[in-house]
């Protein structure tokens, strides 16, 4: 299949998603809206009681204000990479719904990818609302400033770093061609990203032989690398090697999905519920 | 063009036994048992035939359905339709078949099915104009215009077969996959989905491979038939083969001019019932004696009218799924 085909099959499945999102109202505004509403307060609230705690106006590189746009940015951008849909190719595998992208012309990672991009969409836009609001109230603060250069690669970073994660679950979910079950390897896999791609606390501020270990694990390049490249603070050769990493994670993960599909599909037997 | 040589499928199945202990020893060994689903198959189907797959569960139809669809690999052996290896899932192969799955939904369930076949017309690559024709065609034929913007979960289980089976066919194929389209389905809808299948199928001519519990799917829309019992094949050929084959007795009813009270217990050699009113008797009649026995029963009895069934075909083809010997 083509690179041309699969984007068009990938943008319609995403338009069909988008639409089935929307249909379910109650859900999309809870899911959404009510969900972001309160990680931001929790995470605002802790940061800031942790800063007047301390005493102190600067942690690590962070000043209050630098923290909470990171944070805020950290959680629409692990929103954007966990994308929707998720946990639906187990569920596919084991109830034997794969058979029917198997039937369609169409590339089942096409398909997946664009189940998955809405809540890209979605999360993508609450961080620009987001960002727009704080500078319209005039709290933007003064020492980060935000030039296009900065947006579009930061965006070019969250595109690849959602992608990556898209694959990384693609793989584990896929075990479900052996296993059945993976919603607790699936979980492991979310809280241990949460933990270690900087959500909850700048990777920078990591004590500095985990800060080093964790740069040839692909958890940086998910959340932290994203933040820092939209708001400027990585240096020019951090974001070069950054994007590289990126690239070469890309790829193996990718190269990786396709051995475990392809044999994981030896096994299917398209029999479920 | 459909060739199958040597095709089979082996499964391994996990196997438990009841109880807690056994579910936590299982937690540490597991315990596999080693299930046949399709033996060597060989046989072909030419273009234009409309073939029934019938036998019990876990015969083996939706296994071979599959593996022609590409869906599962096979253990051993080779497939060919239309000039591709059915597994290998090539998209050329794919824009040129189809799979309906009776107990699978395969459209997208909670958008209108209007939004699914324009999702489907960009899958398939379908001219704008070509769509159009075909969606308003085969949406007539089937009577479902007024619901194309219906949510496919809103819709009943008859008309969202109806749905299915328009998804299937909008871009043509010529090979379609039909396995128990008619399932769960009432008797309307069940005469509506035939009536449209053979209707398209004299159109447009695909091999068409249906599987299905419903007998009379399989007599009224198949002239050629293939029963397997247990993974293999036990009959490959004309219904009306297998009918003349099959069929020993006919059933005789005679309905007399006038009760008759007393009457002979058996006529040429044939036991003779009578119903409760004495108006008619029956007889279970060896079908090469038929002409004597009517000669004998005219001669004998003052007959009104007269009646000659052959056993229904759907009781003759669940002999054989059952336990007839092969007759291939």
């Amino acid at each position: 299949m083509n690179l041309r085909a699969a984007a068009t099959h990938t943008g319609l499945v995403f338009l069909a998603e988008t639409k089935r999102l929307i249909s379910y109202r109650v859900q999309f505004w809870c899911e959404l809206l009510l969900s972001t509403v309160v990680e931001l307060l929790v995470t605002v609230a802790v940061w800031t009681a942790v800063f007047e705690a301390r005493g102190v106006k600067q942690i690590g590189n962070y000043t209050l204000g630098e923290m909470l746009l990171y944070v805020m940015l950290a959680v629409f951008f692990a929103q954007a990479t966990r994308g929707s849909g998720t946990g639906t190719f187990a569920r596919d595998i084991y109830d034997g719904s794969l058979t029917k992208y198997l039937v369609y012309p169409l590339s089942v990672y096409s398909y997946k990818l664009g189940t998955y991009l809405p809540r890209t969409f979605f999360a993508i836009i609450g961080a620009g609302l987001s960002l727009l609001g704080i500078a319209l109230l005039g709290d933007w603060p003064d020492e980060v400033t935000l030039s296009l250069f900065q947006m579009t690669s930061g965006l070019l970073a969250l595109g690849m770093a959602t992608i990556l994660f898209f694959l990384m679950l693609f793989c584990l979910e896929a075990f479900a061609f052996w296993v059945d079950h993976v919603w607790a390897l699936s979980v492991i896999l979310n809280f241990t990203t949460m933990l270690l791609s900087g959500k909850w606390i700048p990777m920078d501020l990591f004590p500095q032989w985990l800060g080093g270990m964790l740069l040839y694990t692909p958890f940086p390049y998910l959340l932290y690398f994203p933040v820092s490249v939209f708001l400027g603070t990585s240096t020019e050769a951090q974001l070069g090697q950054g994007f590289f990493v990126l690239g070469v994670w890309l790829l193996v993960v990718y190269v990786l999905s396709r051995v475990i599909y392809e044999r994981g599909l030896r096994t299917y037997t398209g029999v479920g519920i | 063009m459909i060739s199958l040589r040597n095709l089979s499928k082996t499964f391994w199945v996990h196997e438990k036994a009841p109880g807690l202990k056994a579910s936590i020893a299982s937690l540490f060994k597991r315990r596999w048992r080693e299930v046949h689903a399709l033996k060597p198959v060989s046989l072909d189907i030419h273009e234009g035939e409309i073939v029934g797959l019938v036998g019990s569960n876990g015969a083996g139809k939706t296994t071979l359905t599959k593996m022609l669809a590409g869906v599962v690999y096979p253990t051993s052996g080779e497939a060919d339709v239309l000039g591709y290896t059915p597994w290998k899932r090539e998209n050329a192969y794919r824009k040129q078949m189809s799979l309906v799955m009776g107990q699978k939904n395969q459209l997208w369930w909670d958008l209108p099915a209007a939004d699914c076949f324009l999702l489907l017309k960009e899958v398939y690559e379908i001219p704008r104009s070509e769509f159009d024709g075909r969606l308003k065609e085969l949406a007539g034929v089937l009577e479902v215009e007024t619901l194309l913007e219906t949510p496919v979960r809103r819709l009943s289980l008859g008309e969202r077969m109806k749905m299915e089976l328009i998804a299937a066919l909008l871009h043509r194929p010529k090979v379609v996959f039909l396995d128990e389209p008619t399932i769960g389905l009432d008797i309307t809808a069940q005469k509506s989905v035939r009536k449209f299948l053979k209707q398209y199928q004299d159109e447009y001519s695909p091999i068409m491979l249906l599987t299905s519990h419903y007998m009379q799917d399989i007599s009224e829309l198949c002239k050629r038939v293939i029963i397997l019992r247990k993974g293999s094949v036990v009959y490959d050929g004309e219904l009306a083969h297998l009918r003349d084959k099959y069929l020993t007795t006919k059933h005789i009813v005679a309905t007399l001019q006038s009760p008759l009270s007393g009457g002979p217990a058996e006529l040429a050699g044939t036991p003779l019932t009578y119903s409760d009113d004495s108006q008619e008797v029956q007889a279970h009649v060896p079908k090469d004696d038929v002409p004597r026995f009517t000669a004998a029963l005219f001669q004998n009895f003052q007959v009104k009218d007269l009646n000659v069934h052959g056993e229904d075909i759907g009781l003759i083809i669940e002999r054989v799924m059952r336990g007839g010997e092969a007759v291939l």
